[in-house]
């Protein structure tokens, strides 16, 4: 009853909206590509203006600083800055997107590896960008803590600091490590769920 | 002495071309991209079709294609012939789209009505009939597989199986064998679905 013409007349004869002006969506596509390009862009100087903020801020307050440990924090403080600086610059940039070019099976791998490093990438900001800052502060505030002690000014308050700074910390570790790793790794298996079958072609 | 205007047209281009191959590097993917929407943007949609079922999904497809094929037109080296090279790039930048899309929580809107209207000698049941088995092979479509999906599109569309081997990477008696189970499955969907509504 239906032979290969007539589900190829029925698909083809659905109706679809309209033609584009061409005009219009190449202004439409151009549009949208410089604005992924800007919004990288953008975000990567506001990181690196503010590391470098946080770099000459705590550079100037190591230098003017007596206590051994508050010097070390805050020195610690100033490099991680600097850090942050140079890692973004190397490795902070949009990933080119896979070559849409390649044949299924090719696409997912080069998709699924993709996923792997941003899920790396996440997953290492406990080391390159959370763990270094809060030492640097924990030092700096053992110094503050120990001239407290030395003054008789040490009490409950004197923990309220470093108790907020930690659950800032532990917030943002949630957020990249739970929340965004995880909603890396589902998209990770919906590509293997949409592909399935592509790895084990004839 | 005067040039000819073919003569001071040609170079003028010479000139900007030198001065400018970036200029000219735009305008040329510019020309590209015109001629592949104007030949292919009604296919395009259609295999969008296949892969959102809202429409405004189906939009944002379309124009995550289009955004795909301007983005790889400059690495276009012409390996393969620009049909599979631009039905590969769709089929990917759909599968992306689809392992990102969100759920908007609307119900199903039903493709709109065509620009170029059917037959007036065709009447108005026998219309209900071919939407309603339209609807059905779509639906059909899109429970299949990616893999598959992308197989079936490409045989409704047209493609042949060496075109399809260059597409999806599987060899032509492997698409051949799935592609005739393929077949037998949207017909059965069609023709069961078909039944059922007349025995109503």
């Amino acid at each position: 009853m239906h032979n290969n013409d007539e589900l190829r007349e029925l698909w083809c004869s659905q109706p679809v909206p309209a033609a584009t002006s061409t005009e219009e969506l190449v202004k439409l596509v151009q549009a949208r590509t410089e604005k992924f390009d800007r919004q990288i862009r953008n975000r990567n100087l506001r990181e690196c203006i503010a590391a470098a903020a946080v770099t000459l801020i705590f550079g100037a307050m190591a230098y003017r600083v007596d206590d051994h440990f508050s010097r070390i924090g805050f020195t610690l403080i100033a490099a991680t800055g600097l850090w942050i600086i140079f890692f973004l610059l190397r490795y902070g940039r949009a990933s080119a997107p896979p070559d849409p070019g390649l044949d299924l099976d090719g696409y997912r791998r080069a998709l699924v590896a993709k996923y792997d490093r941003q899920i790396w990438l996440l997953k290492s900001v406990k080391y390159w960008y959370l763990l270094p800052l809060w030492l640097g502060l924990a030092l700096a505030n053992i110094g503050g803590l120990r001239y407290q002690a030395h003054h008789g000014g040490l009490g409950w308050f004197s923990f309220l600091a470093p108790a907020i700074y930690t659950a800032g910390f532990a917030f943002v570790w949630w957020l990249n490590e739970v929340k965004g790793v995880g909603q890396l790794r589902t998209e990770r298996s919906r590509v293997l769920f949409l592909t399935a079958d592509s790895g084990n072609q004839a | 002495m005067r040039l000819p205007v073919w003569k001071r047209k040609s170079m003028l281009t010479q000139a900007i071309a030198q001065q400018s191959p970036e200029l000219m590097q735009n305008a040329a993917r510019r020309d590209v991209f015109i001629r592949l929407m104007e030949q292919y943007e009604p296919a395009l949609r259609r295999l969008a079709s296949a892969y959102a079922a809202q429409q405004a999904d189906r939009e944002d497809l379309f124009q995550d294609i289009a955004v795909g094929l301007w983005q790889a037109i400059p690495s276009f080296r012409g390996d393969a012939s620009e049909r599979t090279w631009l039905y590969r790039i769709a089929h990917n930048v759909a599968i992306t789209s689809s392992t990102r899309q969100r759920t908007r929580g609307r119900k199903e809107e039903p493709m709109p009505e065509a620009f170029d209207a059917p037959s007036a000698a065709i009447s108005s049941e026998q219309e209900v009939l071919l939407a309603e088995k339209r609807a059905l092979l779509l639906d059909g479509i899109r429970g299949l597989s990616a893999l598959d999906r992308q197989i079936a599109l490409l045989h409704l569309e047209g493609l042949n199986h060496a075109q399809i081997e260059e597409i999806s990477g599987m060899s032509q008696s492997a698409i051949a064998s799935r592609l005739s189970r393929l077949r037998d499955k949207l017909k059965d969907i069609i023709l069961k679905s078909g039944r059922a509504s007349h025995a109503q």
